[in-house]
């Protein structure tokens, strides 16, 4: 086809500005770098990436240019959101005080969703804890099977966050702030990396059986970036993606013809109008799409998997099936080159998630019999099929939870984002190691104390990412992941 | 793919413009100067020129050596014109008439006929909703709404409508309680002040309060002034002569507004942000019927207590000889013992109350109260009533609870006395819901009733809930007046074993107010005997009284008795409305925050406007109506004074980029260092003054941009604009556009035929996938579904919740809800390829589509393949494509569709394809 509308200086037809927007047609596009590269494009062209704004010679243009900005040492992150909050004094910052002082009423200061307090009701942790692995990791009983992986984890044990609210604390962990608004952590990380796979979405949310977290869809928005950047949710059954499978009253022979039909108008229609990329872009996206039908369910397909990997993963038991499913996806997406996999355990208000309010022993039994073996069965089939160097696991939840009661019976817990536990593993952590500490209750990290901003800055440290450098311009502001204060990784982590 | 505004900004940028600015004069840029006052200048082909645009646009060609390009076609054009005033493609039949009108003004009646129609509103309100952030809900753990937001909606919509001058627009959202011809319209239009999110459950109350306040000086200045203000919050402006005490004497203008509350607990504050007010407020004499009602009713209790008092043996108190299986009083002092407060015992035998944590010893209805903190406050006691029973009690509260006015289920609000086994049906409960509406459900289908809003001002109230199991009758009484009963099931209730008071069990929506006089009746008293209870008229003792009386105070008694009862607060009286507050008095003040932080005051600061821009005095406060300081009207007569080089430059910069696709300032709400500079300059100040001249009418603007040649261009480039103006920076063509999400859906609506062209009132919520609600942490309460009819209103008309989109339109680059948008990406991304394709909307519009087609030309393929395309793009189909879309039809029936679902395949396609898409 010739176009008498070619213009000169062009690829295939294509000025190169089309042919990288084009060639960004996939979900989350072509990584920043490559947009922004060299070979003399940015130096004739009067405006950045986005076709609007004015790119003279600019910092930004130099630091986003050399994404990555050092050797990635994670290619992915899989983020095990254990979301209501997870209690660490019962899970893995081991507390004996908390035994001996069961019961018994204290001064101590917290502040969570029933406001601040100055004394309470110590709840002794209900699970027995005991040292495992070379590293000697403390581990309750919760996770039999967590606490055979210990030696690849490192855990941060005086982890807090601004705010003991779910609501806030939930944006604050996902986005860096407190406020809806923001793009969340995987949208980050596509926007400075893009996808390895193009027809597959860079950042996939996995959520509860039970609903979503609260804030739904702000927890993986893209907020003042564009929708290519958020989150897609994906089900590990049915239509994995929303409206990915043709509707089931017409064949998939009868669906290409629709597209073909629909390619030759929109091929006619281009003929009349050259100088759109966006139109081409279009038709492209079609046939992006019609692939994706065929690969997205590929991807998600566990049929293939062994029944030994089933075992291990615990798809082949009632209780660990949800998750285990969720982790093995997750692990079939990161070696399809999905950059952020995000999977939450929990969903929906009160003892559906992590938040023991009323029965801790009841509540964590519940979630963590769901997770433990699924989780250990990820670290350890990563690890096997060498993956797990260059996939960064995140686990944690938005905050932990008080050492006293909250009630005047039982034995639930309050929120508590003063101090808590995250652990990471993988993609370039230091294993079997522990950094930072709470007080001898549990209630508040002490000496080094790791701000959330802190753990975002680890994991784009890890993707090789500057956290510092990598910036989104939106109203007359660089935006940082990390605030624009900015942060710095958590040293000790790194491997 | 994408195309983004302004993004991709450097630090070093940054420094080495601050650094030139501070070489020159920073105060030298360009948007800071007066509006000049060009004349259009002169060209060498002054017969392409159709007005005073033109001429600036093909100065700028001409000096580029560049030819203004042909004129686009007719049928381009009426698309073109109509999308951009309606959001709407131009119906086949409209088209028609166009292109047989050869007259001479045919455009100009196009463009008035376009501006005339109410959908003009709709279109450009919508564009203005994107600056203000919108939302119809606060975000955050509830995502409650907004109380009656989408009357600022409906306010915005119509003031375009009616071409509210621009200045005046701005001057009612800005200062519409202050003015002093103020109405109904001008205090909705203060709702401006209340779109930002809200956590009702702060972590740090002073910090999101100064995060609110930030929100509205930052939209105020960006969208008002095109100026970046929110940069200087925490340090002097890095771009513009900006220091951080400019933003802080900015904010000061809104220092008296009241926020959205002053206390812990999870709800908000109703008299911070709402005010109750007739839509006669401001026209006729501002008699409040609410305050008639109450008089009168005051003065009919006050009359009959007076009668029943004369009787020589007053009759037996209200409802006794009832079952009364438990009685809660809260004679508890605020110093009571522990055990007094730990226990509270009930005065009749029955079971007592547990307490978690309650305050006592607050004045009550009777005695004292029981206050509840909004936080885990909570009362629980063994259920003592079962099948009938009748729940009484006093409550006081001023604070929007949980829950939604437009769904007042009781579940989804502040649970007061709640009998529900989670998960478990065939139980019961009562709750106050949103702005005071008091709500309750029964039974399984659950039997809903509720009242009117309102209750939650202040002020005590009585509330019962009576259910009789044999004939299923459920009634909710508030202050004696049945506000609404129902006819539910007549089985038996599985009654859980515990009643929570204070909170929605377990663990939901917690009450913040007082309860008071809590009786529990194992029977379903009548309506005689719950006015009884709530007003000390002895109602259900109406015979024996007027038997005691003389004739003359009987026959009294009885009308005035009947009067009390036919007695119902005004339907007419005004609901809620979101709008601005002050505080009475001197408004707090207002210091420069050390890096921003509520907790680090510096230096105070008054209010005044950013010194770059102060090159004409700010006008004096004007304090009005005794309500406030009259700061806001002052900065709203600052910014809407003629000789304010900003405001409208910015405004006809925004028409200018609705038309045109882009601005000619692109960055359109920053003229500021980081903003971009204009392409035309001249024409800017041009405009700006033409603005000003008509009276900052709107309408005129559209008028003089769309009567241009300029406008009118094609937008197909030649090889050589597309060579030397690839970025079409000079104007050498117009800008082909994607249509917004909400033109794509209205779009699809409006080929099918099924839109529903209603307009205004609260948001609908249309069916959602299930896939999307499966992503609330409520799936099954997050998005009840409005009435059907309103499944195909505009997509304006949508229910803008935070926590959850429509997947079609969030696909397609709607704005971000909790951010200002000045300019929207477009984005090329599979997933829109995937919901316009695959998805349900999509298809059972095709199949909309596909069926008007047979309607309207039953059995003629020919015809049916160019009514959609008429449909579809406006305009006539071409043989080739008639012949082409018979064939692709007749194949799918090859396929071995029938007839309708291969038509409905070839609208399917039409709706995919780019020239639907897209518009020249």
């Amino acid at each position: 086809m010739t176009d008498p509308h070619q213009p000169k200086d062009s690829f295939c037809g294509r000025t190169r500005r089309e042919f990288l927007w084009q060639a960004g047609g996939g979900f989350t596009s072509l990584a920043l770098a490559d947009l922004l590269a060299g070979d003399g494009f940015l130096g004739r062209q009067a405006v950045a990436f986005d076709g609007v704004t004015p790119l003279a010679t600019s910092l930004a243009k130099r630091t986003l240019a050399q994404l990555p900005h050092h050797v990635a040492r994670a290619k992915s992150v899989i983020f095990l959101f254990m979301y209501g909050g997870p209690s660490h004094i019962d899970t893995f910052d081991y507390k004996p005080e908390l035994f001996t002082h069961d019961g018994k009423t204290v001064e101590v200061k917290t502040k969570g969703r029933g406001g601040d307090k100055s004394e309470g009701r110590i709840v002794g942790p209900k699970w027995k804890f005991a040292q495992h692995g070379q590293s000697g990791a403390w581990v309750s009983d919760l996770f039999p099977h967590l606490a055979t992986c210990v030696d690849d984890i490192a855990f941060v044990k005086s982890m807090y966050a601004e705010s003991p609210i779910h609501g806030s604390a939930m944006l604050m962990m996902n986005s860096g702030r407190l406020l809806g608004g923001s793009p969340c952590m995987g949208s980050w990380v596509n926007y400075g990396l893009g996808s390895v796979n193009r027809n597959l979405p860079g950042f996939v949310v996995m959520l509860d059986s039970t609903g979503g977290p609260i804030s739904g869809a702000k927890n993986w928005s893209s907020g003042f970036m564009p929708a290519m950047y958020q989150g897609c949710v994906l089900r590990g059954q049915g239509d994995p993606i929303l409206d990915l499978a043709t509707p089931a009253s017409r064949s998939e022979q009868v669906q290409r013809r629709v597209l073909d039909e629909l390619k030759g108008w929109n091929t006619r229609h281009a003929l009349l109008r050259s100088g759109n990329p966006e139109l081409e872009g279009r038709i492209e996206s079609y046939e992006l799409a019609y692939r994706m039908q065929s690969t997205a369910p590929e991807a998600v397909d566990l049929s293939g998997e062994s029944k030994e990997t089933h075992e291990l993963y615990g798809t082949d038991e009632a209780r660990t099936e949800e998750f285990g499913r969720k982790c093995l996806l997750a692990r079939r997406l990161v070696e399809r080159g999905v950059r952020f996999v995000q999977v939450y355990s929990g969903g929906s208000h009160n003892d559906a998630n992590w938040d023991a309010h009323d029965d801790l022993k009841k509540n964590h039994d519940y979630h963590a019999g769901r997770t433990d073996k699924p989780i250990a069965g990820l670290l350890k089939d990563l690890k096997r099929r060498g993956l797990l160097d260059e996939t960064l696991v995140v686990w944690g939840g938005e905050f932990g939870r008080q050492p006293t009661a909250e009630y005047a019976v039982g034995t639930g817990r309050d929120h508590n984002s003063w101090g808590f536990t995250m652990w990471l593993a993988g993609g370039g952590i230091k294993g079997g190691i522990s950094v930072g500490e709470t007080d001898e209750l549990g209630s508040i990290g002490v000496g080094r104390r790791f701000h959330v901003k802190e753990l975002h800055a680890t994991i784009l440290n890890r993707m090789g990412i500057d956290p510092n450098a990598l910036t989104y311009f939106y109203g007359g502001l660089d935006h940082k992941l990390v605030g624009v204060e900015g942060s710095e990784p958590i040293g000790d982590l790194l491997a | 793919m994408l195309r983004i505004p302004p993004a991709a900004r450097t630090m070093l940028a940054i420094a080495l413009v601050a650094a030139a600015a501070a070489a020159d004069d920073p105060s030298a840029w360009w948007s800071y100067q007066p509006i000049a006052d060009p004349a259009p200048p002169k060209v060498a082909d002054p017969g392409w020129c159709r007005n005073g645009i033109d001429h600036f646009v093909v100065a700028r060609l001409e000096a580029e050596g560049l030819e203004p390009p042909p004129e686009a076609d007719r049928s381009t054009l009426i698309r073109r014109a109509t999308f951009d005033l309606t959001g709407l493609p131009p119906s086949p039949e409209e088209v028609e008439r166009f292109l047989a009108d050869d007259s001479e003004g045919a455009w100009a009646a196009l463009i008035d006929r376009l501006l005339a129609s109410p959908q003009y509103g709709e279109q450009w309100g919508r564009h203005w909703l994107d600056l203000v952030r919108y939302a119809d809900t606060n975000g955050f753990e509830r995502d409650s709404d907004k109380p009656g937001a989408w009357r600022y909606r409906d306010w915005v919509v119509e003031a375009l409508n009616e071409d509210k001058p621009y200045d005046r627009f701005l001057v009612e959202q800005l200062a519409g309680d202050e003015l002093p011809d103020r109405t109904f319209e001008s205090m909705v239009a203060t709702g401006y002040y209340r779109l930002g999110m809200w956590d009702d459950e702060v972590p740090d109350l002073k910090q999101a309060q100064f995060d609110d306040l930030d929100g509205i000086v930052d939209v105020t200045a960006r969208t008002m002034l095109g100026v970046g203000l929110g940069c200087a919050r925490c340090h002097d402006h890095k771009g513009d002569p900006i220091p951080q005490s400019d933003y802080y004497a900015f904010a000061a203008y809104f220092a008296g507004v009241r926020p959205y509350k002053t206390a812990a607990g999870n709800s908000i504050e109703a008299a911070n942000v709402t005010r109750r007010i007739a839509e006669s407020f401001g026209r006729v004499d501002p008699t409040d019927e609410h305050a008639k009602y109450l008089k009168e009713r005051a003065e009919l209790i006050a009359q009959l207590t007076e009668l029943q008092g004369r009787v020589p043996a007053p009759p037996p108190s209200a409802a006794a000889g009832r079952p009364l299986a438990a009685h809660y009083e809260f004679e508890v002092a605020r110093d009571a013992d522990e055990s007094a407060r730990s226990i509270v015992a009930s005065s009749v035998p029955g079971p007592a109350a547990r307490v978690a944590d309650l305050t006592f010893g607050e004045r009550g209805r009777y005695g004292l109260a029981a206050t509840f903190d909004g936080g885990d406050d909570r009362l629980t006691l063994d259920n003592p009533i079962g099948e009938d029973f009748t729940i009484s009690f006093w409550l006081k509260t001023d604070r929007i609870a949980r829950g939604s006015d437009t769904d007042p289920r009781w579940f989804l609000g502040a649970g007061l006395i709640d009998g529900e086994l989670p998960g478990v049906v065939d139980d019961f409960g009562i709750a106050v819901v949103g702005s005071g509406i008091v709500a309750a459900g029964v039974g399984h289908p659950e039997t809903f009733v509720h009242s009117p809003p309102g209750y939650n001002d202040g002020l005590w109230h009585h509330v019962a809930l009576t259910r009789e199991q044999p004939t299923g009758v459920v009634r909710l009484f508030v202050d004696g007046w049945m506000a609404q009963e129902a006819r539910g099931g007549t089985q038996p209730l599985r009654a859980p074993r515990t009643l929570t008071i204070g909170g929605a069990n377990p663990g939901g929506g917690a009450f913040s107010g007082q309860l008071d006089d809590i009786r529990l009746y194992s029977a379903a008293l009548a309506p005689r005997e719950v006015l009884s209870l709530a007003t000390e008229v002895a109602a259900d003792q109406a015979e024996a009284i007027a038997a005691g009386l003389a004739e003359r105070d009987a026959a009294e008694w009885s009308a005035s008795l009947a009067r009390l009862e036919g007695l119902a607060p005004p339907a007419t009286e005004g609901e809620p409305i979101l709008c601005v507050v002050e505080a009475k008095g001197a408004p707090p003040p207002m210091h420069v925050l050390t890096r921003g932080s509520p907790h680090a005051p510096a230096a105070l600061v008054e209010p005044a406007p950013p010194k770059v821009l102060g090159t004409y005095e700010s006008p004096a406060f004007e304090p009005a109506h005794g309500e406030s300081t009259g700061r806001r009207t002052a900065l709203a007569r600052w910014i809407t004074d003629p000789r304010n080089p900003l405001t409208a430059r910015v405004a006809v910069n925004r028409i200018w980029q609705h038309h045109f696709g882009q601005g000619l300032v692109g960055s359109a709400s920053d003229f500021g260092h980081f903003g971009e500079k204009p392409t035309h300059p001249e024409l800017l100040d041009w405009l700006a003054r033409r603005f000003i001249r008509d009276g900052w009418s709107v309408k005129a603007m559209h008028r003089l941009i769309m009567e241009s040649a300029a406008y009118r261009m094609s937008s197909v480039p030649s090889t050589e604009t597309l060579a030397r103006d690839e970025a079409n920076a000079f104007l050498s063509r117009q800008r082909m556009r994607r249509v917004s999400s909400e033109e794509l859906r209205d779009s699809i609506l409006s080929a099918s035929g099924t839109m529903n062209s209603s307009m205004g009132g609260s948001g609908d919520r249309p069916p959602l996938p299930p896939a999307v609600l499966a992503t609330s942490s409520r799936p099954d309460e997050v998005w009840p579904l409005t009435a059907e009819p309103s499944w195909t209103r505009r997509s304006l008309y949508l229910h803008q919740k935070r926590s959850l989109q429509d997947p079609l339109l969030a696909s397609f680059d709607q704005a971000d809800i909790d951010n200002t948008c000045p300019v929207r990406f477009t984005t090329v991304q599979p997933t829109q390829s995937l919901i316009l394709l695959n998805g349900e909307f999509a298809n059972a519009q095709a199949r909309k589509l596909a069926d008007r087609l047979e309607r309207e030309h039953p059995g003629d393929r020919g015809a049916q393949v160019n009514r959609a395309v008429e449909l579809a793009y406006g305009r006539k189909a071409t043989s080739d494509e008639v012949r082409e879309g018979s064939e692709f039809i007749e194949s799918m029936v090859r396929e071995g569709h029938d007839d309708d679902d291969a038509r409905a395949l070839f609208a399917l396609m039409l709706l995919n394809s780019n020239e639907f898409l897209h518009i020249d």
